[in-house]
């Protein structure tokens, strides 16, 4: 199993109060880990280790390290690595612009130029997250007006667009009915030939469902990460199995 | 309880057409009686008579006033819009934000009269720009610029802060994201700013009259010469009981130069807000 990233002691803080807490791990390539735990956990603030979107934030301090294919992430250029690590929000955000310039906001950008190039690479985007049919006549059309889940698979285009090696996912589901998260999982389930994926989830099933690897954070700390079959046949850890029967969260 | 809310509802209707009444008053007065003098001839010529200004008209103020409130714009627009950029987007710590919110709040503070001292003594004196628009502009540009740093910052944290993570985490940069998202989505309020902060250069009497207003002057062609401004004009006819008139009429083209442009201002940010709506 070929290791794409990877976590090694980690700590993040907010204003000095610890929100991920020495947390080790590693990502393998080409496989969907799915990061559960309860609300509050610090999941999100993992996944933003990841891209350094926590350096965004303000009052923010991370040890520890994160590498991606042996080189510390710190060393490479944000916008570098934010093309390799793509990802996509708890909360969607379209830009305030029609579907179509959501999608060639992030390749022009990145210098991709003619209009053939960036209609085939936003038909082919929206095609894999699941939209298109929905929109393809009206790609003119604020993003704005488009509903909570269209929304959300707009982002996951978006994402996508920009062609990363590793998907980070916060929740991408939250605001989907059962048809699209059922779309959504079989496209991650498919696209992990491509990319690596990440996936934040509060779906127990649904980590049971894709993940490869399950990990689970609790007060900012990793108790368990294991293979999916032996995660929820027979975790180690006494939170985790708490966890697993709906104790907290 | 009933009449408690029935005093308070009497007191909001008083209150609130007592204002208007004011202020309607205040621009029909000055509009009917600036009106007799107002003709062609009042807005295109210069001032004349056998005391300056009891006769001819005011076009050197009009220009002198467009350019004091240009050059206002300029000196104090892009150092307030780039303060406003550098609060909200790239300053990483509460400190040092609050630090720069205090300093605008002192600035804007101080009365205008001492900018035009501060201007005197520093610009006019000790660097020996003379009395020039340049002068005087720096001390309006000063007066307006927390005016408009509030009102852009002010737009751009309306701006949901999850819009511009997302761009920042398509690893687009800060540059990138500011010029293709932050500022169309905020260009009704940005114009709009910097208008209403022109107008309040362009009413600006104080911080003109040691800096580089005078009582009569050509139409000015360098930012290095001194100039004629509206309201200093204005203040000058009264002050020196040149021309009642003749002051009305001033005040009817400074009023109305003003009022139109906050009309503009007001239906510009008003379409462009309402289209991503
Ligand atoms: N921007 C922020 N500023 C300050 N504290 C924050 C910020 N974001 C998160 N936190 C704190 O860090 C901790 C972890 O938050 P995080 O968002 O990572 O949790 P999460 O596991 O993603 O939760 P959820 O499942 O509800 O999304 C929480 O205690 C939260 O209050
Ligand atoms: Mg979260």
């Amino acid at each position: 199993m070929e290791i794409i990233m990877k976590i090694d002691g980690l700590s993040a803080y907010y204003d000095g109060k610890i929100a991920v807490d020495s947390v080790s791990l590693e990502i393998p390539k080409n496989r969907i880990s799915a990061i559960i735990g309860p609300s509050g956990c610090g999941k999100s603030t993992l996944l933003r280790c990841m891209n350094r979107m926590i350096e965004e934030e303000m009052d923010t301090k991370v040890e520890g390290s994160v590498y991606l294919e042996g080189k510390d992430i710190a060393s490479i250029p944000k916008d570098e690595l934010r093309r390799k690590i793509g990802m996509v929000f708890q909360s969607p955000a379209p830009f305030p612009f029609s579907i179509y310039k959501n999608m060639t906001y992030a390749p022009k950008y990145y210098g991709i130029r003619g209009k053939d190039r960036l209609n085939a690479l936003v038909i082919e985007k929206l095609k894999m997250a699941g939209l298109y049919d929905e929109v393809k006549d009206e790609l003119n059309k604020s993003a704005l007006k488009l509903s909570g889940g269209q929304q959300q698979r707009l982002c996951i285009a978006r994402t996508l667009s920009i062609e990363p090696d590793v998907l980070l996912l916060d929740e991408p589901c939250s605001a989907l009915d059962l048809g699209s998260t059922a779309a959504i999982e079989k496209m991650l389930t498919d696209l992990k030939e491509l990319y690596t994926i990440v996936i934040v989830t509060h779906n127990l099933a649904q980590a049971k469902r894709i993940g490869d690897y399950t990990a689970f954070l609790y007060n900012g700390k990793l108790i368990e990460w294991a293979p999916k079959d032996s995660f929820f046949s027979s975790p180690s850890k006494e939170e985790t199995k708490a966890f697993l029967s709906g104790m907290y969260g | 309880m009933h009449t408690r809310a029935r005093i308070t509802k009497a007191w909001a209707y008083i209150s609130f057409t007592l204002t208007v009444a004011v202020i309607a008053f205040l621009f029909i007065y000055v509009f009917t009686s600036g009106f007799s003098v107002i003709s062609w001839q009042f807005i295109t010529d210069v001032p004349r008579g056998s005391v300056l200004g009891s006769e001819g008209g005011i076009w050197p103020a009009i220009v002198g006033s467009v350019w004091f409130t240009l050059t206002a714009l300029i000196l104090g627009g892009i150092p307030a819009v780039a303060t406003a950029v550098y609060v909200v987007y790239c300053c990483r710590s509460s400190w040092f934000e609050k630090f720069i919110h205090t300093i605008m709040q002192s600035i804007a503070g101080i009365p205008s009269i001492v900018l035009g001292l501060f201007s005197y003594s520093l610009l006019v004196r000790t660097l020996g720009f003379g009395r020039c628009i340049l002068s005087g502009g720096i001390a309006l540009a000063i007066m307006i610029l927390p005016f408009i740093e509030t009102r852009t910052e002010k737009a751009m944290r309306e701006l949901p802060k999850e819009t511009i993570f997302e761009s920042y985490a398509l690893g687009c940069s800060r540059l990138y994201t500011i010029l293709h998202i932050v500022f169309p989505a905020i260009k009704g309020e940005l114009v709009s700013g910097l208008i209403l902060g022109g107008c309040f250069a362009m009413g600006a009497t104080a911080p003109l009259i040691f800096t580089g207003g005078v009582a009569f002057a050509s139409v000015p062609n360098t930012v290095m010469e001194p100039a004629m401004a509206l309201p200093l004009h204005l203040y000058l006819l009264l002050a020196q009981g040149t021309s009642m008139p003749q002051a009305y009429g001033t005040a009817f083209v400074l009023m109305l130069i003003v009022l139109v442009t906050n009309i503009i201002a007001t239906f510009y940010s008003r379409r462009k807000k309402r289209r991503w709506k």
